[in-house]
């Protein structure tokens, strides 16, 4: 069942050298209860994507030209300032790539917990910080050292990464936007990260959408997965359907690029640079390193297409 | 294991050390006899040898230099900074009647520079790139800019003599700290606004205030609760040395507003070649300068608890 | 891969220190790398994998002299003959070089990349100025690079090409080694396997033998010969790439392993990954016994009473625990 429906999203960036086309005309919704996977690399649009949703890049230099973002009947772009606030603070929570910028380096972790615990509930100074304290347990810390009052620069990458999911989940949102969230981690932590995340969605009912470049951590835990390239979604299909049956040249070409252990098989790449998102397209933004591409592909964008049932590709093929 | 606080006071020491010994070779570095120079200052005319003489012995200036030297230091640690020559009174009772003075004008124009760079710094920085931004960075490279005894005496002209609002000397009632506090404040809070300004820029890029903003907090408690406080790091660090450049202004206000005052002192005890109440004075000033900066420096890890673990 | 040693490490200790004060007299120590012994061949690919703060990179550097060694010794062969101290100097500046992990921060922005790559050219050789804009431009076409391409700034490449750049300069004195400390590790996914294929394929061509430092270990899988496994310090576990990845003995190269996410949806959810509890300890304060004793599954009393050493359990496949002699 759909969650929220993103129509037409157009969003750009309007810098020194020019302007950067960040998103284009992308479309797609996040049903009830998923684990949604957006899979791309530098340049491809992935996070400016979901924060521009909820108003988070900076306006200027950021812009947002066109779309719709509906959401429980109503239209995000077109809430006001108290209700923008109020669906930040009770409806979404956010973990990002790395908690040691994304934490409050002067305030203490807890505080930081608290301080979106009383957005929501009416709750008293005291209530709050057990209730934290709860939270924090319930993520896996015990700051049995500093009894609670520690910063951010105290704790490890892995505890911080808690903290930061303990406080995005804090008021039970309907949607997680973890962006990277353990690509700054390393592997055996990532591990730990991973369990937390799938735990606590069979405890709390919410959509989650998992942003990354890794494959192999979008493989273990998305149940549909997005791909994108220079700010244009290129396919979109289920899990299992896309890593067995891949359609768009990037998106084969990007399973082509990792090496898979105890695998003979030689990677490939993609030739050529990443997207610098300059040039306004024309064409396919992907005709340039694609290593089937036809005539047509530089003269049109290709609509998605729909394959089969969710299945949907950009592309001449 | 010492920690960090204890280890900044025993810091302390050394400095002051070394300031007591360019204190007390001003007397004995500075060509011609000095006690003649004091003399000559003080009654005028031509002294007697065994005057010079005398004052030679009752200053103990025949003795050898480490001997002068520790009789200064130990002197000074228990409270006995010497005689004013042409005041005849004992320098530490002038510097205690002189003090508050001061004390209170430095003050009063760091709170006053808290004030106006801390507002001109915000409203620079939030509405940056407007006019008001303009506006504010012109000002306060204005007040980076002046000279102090100009600013007074433009104070002065505008508010006492043409409005007549704010009298132009004396110590008489809080009407007269005004215009001192504000000249010697107006400088200091130009470099504060300035600091602010980028300090807070910077802040407001940083990914934690991105945080704050997806928690669904309301702009002005992003800026009063995340942003500031950490905006403010780099200006607290430079106030120890801000509060020193109030002494130092000090001297320049006291005198251009004919205030009493430490600063009014040093001024006049130059005047008077009376090395005793100069030396008094300016060791008094240094140890003063020593004592805020430590102050600050233990107060900094309260602002940014990263410091602690050092 | 041969069995000519190029390089001997013994029992080596490169410790920070982190002592703060000058009322301290207690020493404290981060043992970035704590009692490591091992030799590296000739044109072999060794992967020197773990996570951070294992020191790797602390053990890349010092084998290049670039950091102080506290006790132990790094001794290189030409031939099976030992460079002795003296000529040491002379032989490292020619033979060893390093390709950074970072391209943006390791390539001066105020040098066009032809001068970047031509200045270990200008320091170590006395070649005439058009052979050595002749030898720039060749390697500039080994790494992929169009030659054309000498007089333009950093800031105008990506990341990939600037990491070709830092390969080309590291190539430029012909070295025998080279560490590469990350060296795609900044890159996108598309572009790494591009600079992986040129590295090894560059290896072959030239006879290099590399230290390649990654924590990833689907990367290392690809490109090494033999694999050493770090954790706080030390070597856990080392042997072919075969070995390590088919028959993995030490318990946190078995851990290591299970976490690396597969692009494999099946095989991905199928797997029961061994999840490790905790955090890296502190390295200026390791745990009693086997570092490894406060995290390890298998763990037994006796892991903290005395340290696991390296031991063979065959033919160059060597574990350091206890649980396994």
């Amino acid at each position: 069942m759909s969650l929220l429906k993103v129509v037409n999203l157009n969003v750009k960036f309007n810098i020194l050298d020019g302007v950067v086309n960040a998103v284009n005309d992308v479309s797609f919704e996040i049903n009830t209860n998923e684990i949604l996977g957006i899979v791309g690399e530098s340049g491809s649009g992935k996070s400016v994507t979901f924060l521009s949703l909820f108003g988070l890049i900076p306006q200027p230099p950021g812009e947002i030209i066109s779309g719709k973002v509906i959401y429980k009947s109503e239209n995000i772009f077109e809430l006001n300032n108290k209700k923008l606030l109020k669906l930040r603070s009770e409806e979404i929570g956010f973990i990002y790539q790395d908690p040691l910028t994304s934490l409050n380096p002067v305030i203490k972790i807890i505080n930081q917990i608290i301080e979106s615990l009383v957005l929501s509930k009416n709750i008293s100074k005291s209530d709050a910080f057990s209730e934290a304290k709860k939270l924090l347990n319930h993520v896996g810390i015990v700051d049995i050292t500093n009894n609670y009052n520690s910063y951010p620069h105290q704790y490890s990458g892995g505890m911080r990464q808690r903290a930061m999911i303990a406080m995005a989940i804090a008021n039970n949102p309907n949607i997680l936007i973890a962006d990277e969230p353990t690509t700054a981690l390393d592997v055996t932590i990532q591990s730990q990260i991973i369990d937390l995340i799938k735990k606590l969605k069979n405890e709390i009912e919410m959509s989650i959408v998992w942003i990354s470049h890794d494959l192999g951590v979008i493989a273990g835990i998305a149940d549909r997965v997005i791909v994108m390239y220079a700010g244009y979604i290129v396919e979109e299909a289920p899990v299992f359907e896309l890593f067995k049956n891949p359609k768009h040249p990037y998106t084969k070409g990007l399973l082509n690029s990792v090496p898979r252990i105890n695998s003979n098989k030689v990677i490939d790449g993609i030739e050529g640079i990443p997207p610098d998102g300059l040039k306004k397209h024309v064409c396919c933004p992907f005709s340039a390193r694609c290593s089937s591409v036809m005539d047509k592909c530089f003269n049109n964008i290709p609509p998605l297409k729909i394959i089969n049932n969710d299945h949907r590709v950009s592309c001449f093929l | 294991m010492i920690n960090h606080t204890t280890k900044r006071i025993l810091e302390v020491i050394p400095v002051l050390l070394i300031v007591s010994v360019i204190v007390f070779s001003m007397m004995h570095l500075l060509p011609g006899d000095p006690t003649l120079l004091m003399l000559a200052g003080a009654e005028g005319g031509s002294i007697p040898q065994e005057r010079l003489n005398e004052l030679r012995e009752i200053m103990g200036l025949n003795k050898p230099l480490y001997e002068q030297y520790i009789n200064f230091i130990t002197n000074a640690l228990s409270g006995d900074l010497g005689t004013s020559i042409r005041l005849r009174t004992p320098v530490t009772e002038v510097l205690l009647q002189k003090i508050p003075y001061t004390l209170m004008l430095s003050l009063l124009g760091l709170i006053f520079s808290l004030i106006l760079g801390v507002f001109i710094g915000l409203i620079a920085a939030l509405f940056k790139d407007t006019w008001i931004d303009h506006f504010s960075m012109t000002l306060s490279l204005i007040g980076v800019s002046m000279p102090i005894y100009w600013l007074g005496l433009l104070l002065i002209l505008f508010f006492s003599i043409n409005l007549n609002i704010f009298p132009s000397s004396g110590a008489t009632g809080w009407k007269s700290i005004v215009l001192p506090a504000l000249t010697l404040g107006f400088v200091s809070a130009g470099l504060i606004s300035r600091l602010l300004r980028s300090s807070l820029l910077e802040v407001l890029n940083e990914d934690y205030i991105r945080t704050a903003k997806g928690k669904g907090l309301t702009n002005t408690i992003i800026l009063i609760k995340h942003a500031l406080k950490n905006a403010m790091i780099p200006v607290i660090t430079i106030l120890g040395l801000q509060f020193g450049n109030m002494l130092a202004g000090a001297v320049v206000t006291e005198t251009v507003f004919s205030r009493p005052g430490l600063g009014r002192l040093v001024v006049n005890g130059i005047l008077w070649k009376d090395y005793p109440l100069v030396q008094g004075t300016v060791l008094f000033i240094a140890c003063i300068y020593v004592f805020v900066n430590l102050f600050v420096d233990i107060s900094y890890s309260w602002f940014d608890p990263r410091i602690k673990l050092k | 891969m041969t069995t000519n040693k190029l390089i001997k490490i013994e029992d080596l200790k490169v410790f920070y220190d982190t002592s703060s004060s000058l009322f301290n007299n207690k020493k404290l120590y981060v043992k970035a790398v704590n009692d490591v012994s091992i030799n590296i061949y000739e044109k072999e690919t060794l992967g020197l994998v773990g996570e951070s703060g294992c020191g790797k990179s602390t053990l890349g550097r010092a084998i290049l002299g670039l950091r102080q060694l506290h006790q132990g010794s790094i001794n290189f062969f030409e031939n099976g003959e030992i460079i002795n101290e003296k000529e040491y100097k002379k032989f490292n500046k020619k033979n060893n070089q390093i390709i950074f992990q970072d391209p943006f921060s390791s390539l001066n922005p105020r040098m066009s990349v032809g001068d970047i790559v031509k200045e270990p050219l200008d320091i170590h050789t006395k070649l005439k100025s058009i052979e050595k804009t002749d030898r720039v431009k060749k390697l500039f076409q080994m790494v992929g690079l169009d030659a054309s391409l000498i007089h333009r700034y950093p800031h105008e490449f990506s990341g990939g090409q600037r990491q070709r750049i830092g390969i080309a300069r590291a190539l430029a004195v012909s070295p025998k080694f080279i560490v590469c400390d990350e060296p795609i590790s900044a890159l996108d996914v598309s572009i790494q396997a591009q600079i992986i294929k040129l590295l090894k394929k560059l290896q072959l061509e030239l006879g290099l033998t590399l230290l390649f430092i990654s924590h990833d270990l689907s990367v290392v899988w690809y490109i090494a010969d033999r694999i050493a496994v770090m954790y706080l310090g030390k070597i856990v576990e080392v042997g072919a790439k075969k070995d390590i990845f088919h028959n993995p003995k030490h318990p946190y190269t078995k851990a290591l392993l299970s976490s690396i996410p597969v692009p494999d949806p099946l095989e991905e959810r199928k797997r029961t990954k061994i999840i490790l509890e905790g955090d890296v300890p502190n390295p200026a304060n390791p745990p009693e016994g086997c570092v490894f004793s406060t995290r390890c599954p298998n763990y037994e009393t006796d892991c903290s009473l005395s340290e696991p050493m390296l031991s063979s359990i065959n033919n160059k496949h060597l574990v350091a625990c206890h649980l396994i002699e």
